[in-house]
């Protein structure tokens, strides 16, 4: 048994002891989860370099075998290192006042998380896949009644998509014999020519429960209901990471099932032989335009928010649309891209959300307009914040950039040039809602409540900082990232793109990212420079310049009052609530669920009386004489 | 090997003895009842072996089959009959929890109703299968009957009626076989010429219906809530995890080695399982619905119960090897689960004062392991890895698809099934484990309620056995492969043993 | 035929059985119907095993030419049976009918109050609104609209708690 067997198994199981032996100690079931995150990174490292290592496991019925795939890696190695950060942050954060009793089935958790990525057949991927998902759904749903709807949202798509693996599943194994997940994808690929009808089918059925896990489509709604009411530094771990697993299961799946013929992927089989729009597969088009949907569609309702964990809980699905739109470009250029920003996402879109999460540590507060000028008093945290939606935004020097400008080469390389429309659309309004949040939780007025909080403890202050330095680091030297995932995608077969440590060469241009990291570094320190050398100067409380020197209290107004915050966006909302409306999944949802209950109480309350009931199985009995007697 | 008859001997001298020992001692009734399952599975245990290597049939009476009476041992009911013992000693351990004054009369029925699905079990002939069925009924209402006050009369009443109905046609169905074939064998049938398909189809079509009945087929499970509701929990536990563990193995019995295509019902067989596969279907769908709204837990138990045995039909019906390796492993887990579900929800309704789980919230908070436990159950049955249901649906699952056909209305009943009962089993595992919001739901704190060593004990052996089975489904492998093998292939197991004698 | 008019008359039977079944309120009546259903299907049975010109299967002499032919005893060792199990069925059902009747006070099959207690809204079937549990917290179909209750400008009272 390999490291990568040991690590899973042995981790499930200190999480599964864990919940038992440390019941009256929480705290240390939260080290345990720590010291979890710590092996699996070490395991991440050692695995370096070991590409296609396998492993199985025998479990009677049957084996499970597991291999250390170059993608799969990848995104264990991210998942890992991410997973670390956030464990540091909880450490600290799960302190008497704030601590909840989540950390054994988190660390269960990640040890499906890596059961995810190292799984070489379909059946230990689904239950890896399982396992996720009923651990996740209980930390969402820690007992609160709010909670749980929003759990029991997540469960039910989570459910679906679980339905759509199966039967997906086992149509494949119909189809090409056999359970294991590379040969049977390249095996599809050679029933282009013979089955194409079975092979959309099947490619739908992945969609349905990738798309599910990672909110794309018509599921964009459940992160928002699930993010605001997990627990907070578990909003970063839902946010960064678990939403990838389904970008993961296309990468695995799905893209490989259009493999260009003469692509390395395609190698051995005639590969996909049907429609294309600009040398893109037709199928992969329409889920391009669907991901573009789901961005745009994100970031209007992300602009609604007040609370800010919905508010970054929409801009996930917005980020997840872009990553599956460059997915589906379908070149080596487009899945490095998606790559890239996936692992991008986490960094940043962690980083975003520890920050929040050391606020509400702080304050209690979750409501934007209920903060304010927290920049004074928590600066780390308002600095991981800042340089996360840069990062968000996509604007150098952070990574956002990086990844988001191969995203756009990429659909350049393609010529999808009406696809780009919404995804600069959703790019460039992300920063509406990001400026907003930066603007009403750290500028702005700090209310007399907050006057006197502490800084963010030094434990979730080292997570942050690592995850900016993360952000800066890869956004000026994207190699670091970049070619990794560029061997890893060449070995997989998708082919590779030209990058080096610090620059991209794209379809319309190169670009050197470290000349334009130290472009703004320097400018930063060139202003601050002559900050310091500037005439010297006064410093000013807020309020002074709002009210001209003169003391609101007078008239009964407090600095709170000044900070302009509560429905920023009212005239968006109002603008956009008839399109709200009209296109609201949500309705579609609930209007399923409330049918459903109706049938529910129509059957039970025809169980209920006792004479239809005996009637159906007399005339169900008499049916039956007659057709055995006519048959 | 006639002492093999010992198996059904155990629990029926328990049944006759308990009235004149009661007389004695009160608690002589649970006594001896306990008894006489533990010397059985003791018994059974240390037969397996020899079953194992070559199964055995009993003959009763020294008539020979096909004219007499014979009961067949193999693995497949060997194992199932330790499994009616082991949980009809849990049921009836954890009734002991449940502080209510049992009567004599009550430990008689129990015995009664064991010893009815034991010989359901290793029955071999058509009308002694008839015979037990309706001991098991009678058992059943009389027990069904005694549960809550009001309730229980009239839920045992409605289910007594439709139970008739259906036997009674069974009845005629057997007197239709018999008159074209002259034999009541199960053996014999199942290699006898064909019979006219019009009448195999009406015959069987017959026999099966007390069977569609009793695993909760769509349309005859009008009775599903009366019964349930009127219950006590144990008795509750005892229709879905006892009972059902009997008929489900006769339905199996029936559909797949009785009737094939080269047997007394040749073609009519294909009609026949096409029925049942949609009934099945149909089951699931209703079933699982039903349930989704239903606030009372052992209702909902019950309407869940439904849709499972759905399931079991389905593969049943589709019969082949996976299929049928699935349906007997969703069988096992199942009974394990419903048990342990009928054990907390009765344990719940205790604590909390009221049947309806929407006034149980929080009782989780107080009692951790009871939510746990009832976590486990669900997640069993829901299909979810680490827990043994995962292995049975999957087989189920994949044994459809790959048959085609009608089969994958059945998987799409099945997947939606699944949705809709994960969605109702977390809605029920949540208000267990809700914070209360102020007093609402608080309990009368004056009375120090807890449970007992009766509810944990078993609670927990069926826990780890549902997860031990998950982990490691191996276990039971080679148990698996010799059922299937004797369900799916009559003419070399299950016939070739079993001596016919007398005119052919 | 003698058996055709057997056939005949237990079909009947079962069906008037059945008839009964379905229609009776009563549960006397009910249970009247089962066993008419009963008696027509043992009827059946033994007329299966009955043909003209069948002797009584009894042995009392030596079988030989003029003994035979039998009718079939074995249909009516299972009738036997079949009939000891209704009596014993009938005998319990009336136990339970009696019981039922001295907390209903009533000898029909009635819904009571707890049948439609315990699924909720099954009463008010036609209006379904009331759905506490909805799913999408109260209707929230506008995400981000968290509207709070006081709608002050710059929201002061909500600030100055």
């Amino acid at each position: 048994m390999s490291l990568m067997t040991t690590s899973m198994l042995s981790v499930m199981l200190a999480g599964l002891l864990s919940s038992i032996a440390f019941r009256k100690v929480k705290r240390l079931q939260w080290v345990v989860l720590f010291a979890a995150a710590v092996f699996f990174s070490y395991v991440a490292v050692s695995l370096y370099g070991k590409w296609g290592l396998t492993d199985s496991l025998n479990l009677g019925l049957f084996t499970a075998s597991f291999t250390n795939s170059y993608i799969g890696w990848l995104f264990f190695a991210f998942s890992s290192g991410v997973s670390l950060i956030i464990s540091i942050f909880s450490l600290s954060f799960n302190d008497k006042k704030h601590i909840t009793g989540v950390a054994p089935l988190w660390t269960v958790l990640l040890a499906a998380n890596a059961g995810i990525f190292f799984a070489a057949d379909w059946i230990a991927f689904l239950v890896a896949w399982e396992l996720m998902g009923w651990t996740s759904f209980f930390i969402i749903s820690h007992g609160k009644e709010k909670s749980f709807q929003a759990g029991i949202y997540y469960f039910a798509l989570s459910l679906i998509g679980t339905a759509a693996l199966l039967a997906a599943i086992f149509t494949i194994q119909g189809a090409t014999g056999t359970f294991a997940i590379a040969a049977s994808v390249k095996a599809l690929l050679a029933l282009w020519s013979t089955k194409p009808g079975l092979l959309y089918f099947i490619a739908i059925l992945l969609t349905v429960t990738f798309f599910a896990k990672s909110a794309a489509g018509p599921f964009y709604m459940w992160p928002a209901k699930a993010h605001a009411e997990a627990p907070d530094d578990f909003s970063s771990f839902l946010s960064g990471i678990m939403i990838k697993y389904g970008v993961y299961g296309l990468i695995l799946a799905v893209i490989p099932m259009f493999a260009e013929p003469g692509t390395a992927a395609a190698a051995g089989t005639a590969g996909y032989l049907g429609a294309a729009v600009h040398g893109t597969p037709l199928y992969l088009y329409i889920l391009g335009w669907v991901a573009a949907f789901t961005a745009v569609w994100a970031t209007i309702l992300a602009i609604r928010e007040n609370d800010m964990k919905r508010l970054m809980a929409y801009s996930t699905v917005s980020n997840i649309g872009f990553i599956i739109l460059a997915l589906s470009v379908n070149t080596a250029f487009g899945i490095a891209a998606a790559i890239f920003h996936t692992f991008n996402h986490m960094i940043f879109k962690g980083g975003i959300f520890l920050s929040l999460a050391s606020v509400k540590f702080r304050t209690g507060e979750r409501e934007m307009h209920k903060l304010g000028g927290m920049a004074y008093r928590m600066p780390i945290a308002f600095f991981a914040f800042l340089l996360g939606i840069i990062a968000a935004a996509g604007i150098p020097p952070m990574n956002g950039f990086a990844s988001k400008w191969m995203v756009f080469q990429a659909l350049f390389s393609h010529k999808l040039l009406f696809l780009m429309i919404p995804a600069f659309f959703a790019s460039t309004a992300s920063f509406m809602y990001l400026y907003r949040g930066l603007h009403s939780i750290y500028l702005g007025q700090l209310s007399p409540r907050f006057a006197k909080i502490k800084p963010a403890p030094p434990l979730q202050s080292i997570a942050m900082i690592l995850l900016m330095v993360a952000m800066y680091v890869l956004g000026g030297w994207p190699g670091f990232v970049l070619q990794p995932v560029n061997s890893a995608i060449a070995n997989a077969g998708f082919g590779s793109i030209q990058v080096s440590l610090g620059s991209i060469v794209g379809t319309t241009t190169s670009i050197h990212l470290t000349v334009v990291s130290f472009v703004f570094l320097f400018s930063v320190v060139g202003v601050f420079v002559l900050y310091i050398l500037g005439k010297r100067r006064s410093h000013v409380e807020a309020m002074d310049t709002y009210t001209a020197g003169e003391t609101p209290e007078d008239w009964g107004v407090t600095p709170e009052q000044y900070h302009y915050a509560y429905r920023f966006y009212e005239p968006w909302e109002k603008m956009t609530d008839p399109l709200v409306d009209t296109v609201s999944f949500e309705r579609w949802f609930e209007n399923i669920r409330h049918n459903f209950a109706r049938m529910s109480r129509s059957i039970a309350r025809w169980t209920a009386m006792k004479r239809p009931a005996t009637m159906l199985a007399a005339s169900a009995v008499v049916l039956i004489l007659i057709l055995g007697v006519l048959l | 090997m006639n002492q093999a008859i010992l198996l059904l001997l155990f629990p029926a001298a328990a049944a006759l003895i308990t009235p004149a020992g009661s007389a004695l001692s009160e608690r002589f009734g649970r006594g001896l009842a306990l008894l006489s399952y533990i010397a059985g599975i003791v018994y059974g245990v240390v037969l397996y072996p020899q079953i194992a290597a070559s199964p055995a049939s009993v003959i009763v009476g020294n008539w020979k089959p096909p004219y007499g009476i014979n009961l067949f041992v193999s693995p497949l009911s060997l194992g199932l009959v330790l499994l009616i013992y082991c949980v009809a000693i849990v049921i009836l351990v954890s009734d002991f929890a449940s502080n209510r004054k049992r009567r004599a009369q009550f430990y008689l029925l129990y015995s009664l109703l064991t010893m009815a699905s034991v010989g359901l079990v290793l029955t071999a002939d058509l009308f002694n299968m008839f015979v037990f069925l309706e001991i098991a009924g009678i058992s059943t209402f009389a027990l069904v009957a005694v549960g809550r006050e009001g309730s229980g009369p009239a839920g045992s009443l409605r289910y007594l009626v439709l139970a008739q109905l259906t036997t009674l046609l069974m009845l005629a169905g057997i007197g239709l076989v018999y008159s074209a074939t002259g034999v009541l064998n199960i053996a014999s049938l199942s290699r006898f010429a064909a019979l006219n398909p019009a009448v195999a189809f009406l015959a069987g079509l017959l026999i099966l219906l007390p069977f569609f009945l009793e695993m909760k087929q769509f349309p005859f499970n009008g009775w599903i809530g009366g019964a349930y509701r009127g219950a006590s929990p144990a008795i509750g536990a005892t229709m879905s995890g006892l009972v059902t563990v009997s008929v489900a193995m006769v339905l199996a019995r029936l559909l797949l080695t009785m009737m094939n295509t080269g047997s007394a019902f040749g073609d009519a067989t294909t009609k026949i399982r096409t029925v049942v596969l949609v009934l099945g279907a149909a089951t699931v769908l209703i079933g699982e619905t039903a349930a989704f709204r239903e606030k009372e837990i052992k209702r909902v138990l019950g309407y869940s119960s439904a849709g499972q045995m759905g399931m079991i039909a389905i593969g049943i019906a589709i019969a082949s090897q996976s299929a049928v390796r699935g349906i007997l492993f969703l069988l096992v887990s199942h009974t394990i689960a419903k048990v342990l579900l009928f054990l907390v929800a009765g344990t719940s309704a205790r604590l909390s004062g009221s049947d309806r789980w929407d006034e149980m919230r929080g009782i989780a908070r107080r009692f951790p392991l009871l939510g746990m436990l009832f976590a486990v159950g669900a997640m069993t049955l829901m299909g979810i890895p680490l827990f043994s249901g995962f292995w049975g649906k999957l087989d189920l699952i994949r044994a459809a698809i790959a048959s085609g056909g009608l089969a994958v209305v059945g998987v799409v009943a099945v997947l939606i099934a699944t949705v809709v009962e994960g969605v109702y089993f977390m809605k029920i595992a949540h208000a267990f484990f809700e914070a209360p919001a102020a007093a609402k739901s608080a309990p009368p704190e004056s009375t120090k309620q807890h449970y007992g060593v009766a509810f944990l004990a078993p609670a927990l052996v069926l826990a780890a056995a549902t997860v031990i089975l998950g982990v490691l489904p191996g276990l039971i492998d080679p148990w698996l492969s010799s059922a299937t093998a004797e369900l799916l292939h009559p003419a070399s197991g299950y016939a070739a043993h079993i001596v016919t004698g007398g005119l052919q | 035929m003698v058996t055709a008019t057997f056939l005949l008359s237990a079909f009947s039977l079962i069906l008037v059985g059945i008839f009964g079944m379905l229609t009776r309120k009563n549960i006397i009546r009910i249970l009247l119907a089962v066993n008419i259903l009963e008696t027509g299907v043992n009827l059946l049975l033994v007329s299966f095993g009955y043909f003209r010109g069948g002797k009584a299967p009894i042995i009392t002499a030596p079988i030989s030419a003029s003994n035979l032919p039998f009718v079939d005893p074995l249909p009516q060792a299972l009738v036997l049976t079949s009939i000891v199990i209704g009596l014993g069925t009938t005998a319990l059902a009336l136990a339970i009918t009696l019981r039922y009747y001295r907390r209903r006070r009533t000898l029909e099959f009635e819904p009571d109050e707890e049948d439609f207690a315990s699924v909720e809204g099954a009463r008010t079937l036609m209006r379904d609104s009331d759905d506490s549990t909805s799913v999408t917290e109260g209707k929230d179909l506008h995400p981000g609209s968290n509207v709070p209750s006081d709608r002050e400008p710059a929201g002061a009272k909500e600030r100055a708690k």
